[in-house]
């Protein structure tokens, strides 16, 4: 389009020659021309061929460098550019003429007086005369700075969309990478879990599950994803019995906004089998929403251990009856046993008491028509109706000290002993033993009573095998066996042989004839049974003709 | 049945050996005339309260004191003692219970109920034929009661 049109001319002849005035009339066209001229806002220009001088500037051209045409005309480009700038004009002017054909100098920079450094887009047209010879050179010029600075503009701006897109883009890279670095390795935890792991969201659709799930739930993946959470088909049945599907912690969970731990729930799996899960939640939250959007549920099956407290509580509940009726049992033989002795002491003394007194009578009333021997039979069977009194007394007394409750207390055995020392000193009448007390007897915890007639049979039964002594001696002490007490009594009597110790304690068991020493073989028998109540030992030792020692321990804390 | 007409000791038991050892008992000591034997306690319970068979009984001076066996068939010992000591008219009547052993549970009962003393029969003749005598002598001779 700028195929440079070679043989135009402009001169004010020719252009007064009307060749292409059309309409208009040959006096108008300089004027019109110069209209055109004047009012174009590209800056034109024209030089003379030869000197490069200004030979018409345009008051586009004038607004644009600051300086009026008046000035311009008749100066050329070096008195008003730097030489630079003057050097580059001048030579592109110089190739136009030379060559002529127009140059497109598609940007210069140009200085101007008050508008600095400018850029333009210049057309340089050579004006040839008839001949062909150079005459002009006419200039026009664009400013494009302003376009140039928009375009510099758009194109910066362009760049750093660009460079932020591919820093965003490599951050969306980096990130993604981590993200599924992070999955991957969430992913492999959860497969690694021994507990179930379900997502649910806020509309109850499970989301997530992890193998542990589908192990434990009897269910695949896709089967407990097709479950809304509140499906009836989880068969939901809480420890209470009730099974509302919205009492199950993740419902729970997610309804409340609370976490929790450790809650136990039934469900019924899909083969029929009821399992118990043990489950925490943990519900999800948006910044600055105050319901969840989810909630991570993970659980673990405790039926076997359900299993086992049931099995525990049944063996528990079974037993608690066994130890009811056993008790009951107890309760009854007791009872009979209690009625049985209180009939005994009543109906079997009764007869006894009417033999001896009956006995007595016609020992009173008829002794003369007596013989000697008719009042020793006489006598014979009131001392057997005594004597069996007697037996039913200390048999009594023996049961009784079985079915006795204890009640414990601190007892202080040296009182305890001086006290019963002193009581057996009123009945006994015979030659005083020598009594030997270790006066730092410790305490003792057990039953006063009980404990008084534990003293009371061992001190009295000393009395009595003393009694033929010369010197009869009896001894009242303790010794210390690692962290026991044990309390003793000894005495220098005439003991027994320690091949029948075993049937010492015995109820009824005797190892001296009644003629030798009274008694009814009950006294130890009670001694022992006190001394086990009270959760100790007792045991003795001695020789016959030497002397017997009795010892037992009293511990601390005894089982009754 | 004969009521004698002063009553000092109102004796209620049903063994015949054992009353027959009180009364001679008591005879030895000359205080056998005026006492009045019962041989259960609904019998018991009719004389003191002049009913059944004693209900036309003539209101004599209350008995000095009143021996009561706890075993007794029929209404028990301590049933004939828990109505006497709960009646108003009845309630100053001295009760004396007289059994064949010592039952800690029998003793606290009684007591509760307001018994007056409790003594355990001694098997042993003389000892038995003893205590009714001291027992007799005690509450006939010696004991001042109220009059009502």
């Amino acid at each position: 389009m700028d195929s440079s049109p070679k043989k135009r001319t402009l001169s004010r002849k020719s252009s007064r020659s009307g060749e292409h005035s059309g309409d208009l009339q040959s006096g108008d066209t300089g004027l019109f021309l110069n209209s055109v001229l004047e009012n174009i806002p590209d800056m034109i220009f024209v030089k003379d061929a030869r000197h490069l001088r200004f030979v018409r500037f345009n008051k586009a051209g004038e607004e644009l460098l600051g300086i009026p045409a008046t000035e311009m005309i008749g100066k050329n480009d070096y008195d008003f550019f730097p030489k630079q700038e003057a050097d580059f004009f001048t030579r592109k002017d110089r190739a136009v003429l030379k060559d002529g054909r127009m140059v497109d100098i598609p940007e210069e920079p140009i200085h101007t007086k008050h508008k600095g450094v400018r850029y333009l887009h210049t057309k340089k047209i050579p004006i040839l005369d008839e001949r062909g010879n150079p005459q002009f050179l006419l200039g026009i010029s664009e400013d494009i700075t302003e376009k140039k600075k928009a375009a510099e503009t758009l194109r910066k701006s362009h760049e750093e969309l660009e460079s932020r897109v591919e820093q965003r883009t490599g951050e969306l890279q980096h990130i993604n990478q981590a993200l599924r670095d992070s999955e991957e390795r969430y992913r492999t935890v959860l497969a690694a879990l021994m507990e179930g792991v379900v997502l649910i969201n806020a509309k109850g659709r499970i989301l997530a599950a992890n193998p542990s799930a589908e192990r434990i739930l009897g269910l695949s993946k896709d089967q407990i994803m097709s479950r809304s959470y509140k499906d009836p088909l989880w068969g939901t049945v809480h420890e209470d019995g009730s099974t509302s599907v919205e009492e199950f912690f993740t419902a729970r969970s997610l309804r409340t906004g609370e976490s929790y731990v450790n809650a136990v729930t039934g469900l019924r799996r899909s083969d029929g089998r009821l399992i118990w899960l043990m489950g925490n939640t943990q519900p999800l939250f948006r910044p600055n929403e105050a319901a969840p959007y989810a909630v991570v549920a993970s659980f673990f099956d405790i039926t076997d251990r359900k299993e086992m407290e049931a099995q525990i509580q049944k063996l528990n509940a079974e037993l608690e009856q066994k130890v009811q009726h056993r008790t009951a049992e107890l309760i009854a033989a007791n009872k009979e046993l209690e009625s049985f002795s209180y009939s005994v002491s009543h109906d079997l003394r009764a007869p006894l008491r009417a033999i001896e007194g009956f006995a007595g009578i016609l020992m009173e009333d008829h002794f003369k028509k007596l013989d000697e021997e008719g009042r020793r039979l006489l006598s014979v069977i009131r001392q057997n109706a005594r004597h069996m009194s007697q037996l039913i007394d200390d048999l009594l007394n023996f049961a009784r000290i079985g079915r006795q409750n204890l009640t414990r207390q601190t007892i202080d055995v040296l009182e305890l002993v001086h006290s019963v020392i002193e009581e057996l000193s009123h009945y006994d009448s015979q030659e005083k033993p020598e009594i030997v007390i270790q006066s730092a007897l410790p305490a003792a915890p057990g039953d006063t009573v009980l404990l008084r007639q534990v003293f009371l049979n061992l001190l009295s039964n000393a009395f009595k095998f003393t009694r033929h002594q010369e010197k009869p001696r009896i001894e009242i002490g303790f010794q210390k066996q690692g962290p026991e007490t044990v309390y003793y009594i000894r005495d220098n009597g005439v003991g027994f042989d320690m091949q029948y110790a075993d049937k010492l304690f015995g109820v009824f068991q005797r190892l001296h004839s009644v003629k030798e020493f009274e008694g009814t073989g009950v006294g130890l028998a009670i001694v022992q049974r006190i001394i086990h109540r009270h959760g100790g030992r007792i045991w003795a030792e001695s020789k016959l003709d030497g002397g017997a020692s009795f010892y037992f321990t009293l511990p601390p804390t005894a089982n009754v | 049945m004969t009521v004698p007409p002063v009553v000092d000791l109102l004796l209620i038991e049903d063994n015949p050996n054992d009353l027959e050892l009180t009364l001679r008992a008591l005879k030895r000591q000359g205080l056998a005339d005026k006492v009045f034997s019962v041989k259960d306690g609904a019998e018991a319970l009719d004389y003191i309260f002049q009913t059944g068979a004693f209900a036309g009984r003539p209101l004599s001076a209350p008995p000095k004191v009143v021996f009561i066996d706890l075993k007794l068939p029929k209404v028990t010992g301590i049933e004939v003692l828990r109505k006497m000591k709960s009646d108003d008219r009845t309630r100053s009547w001295p009760a004396v219970i007289l059994t064949s052993s010592r039952q800690e549970r029998d003793l606290l009962e009684t007591y509760q109920l307001g018994a007056n003393s409790y003594v355990v029969k001694p098997v042993d003749y003389d000892q038995y034929a003893a205590a009714i005598g001291d027992l007799g002598r005690y509450w006939l001779l010696l004991n001042q009661r109220p009059l009502r």
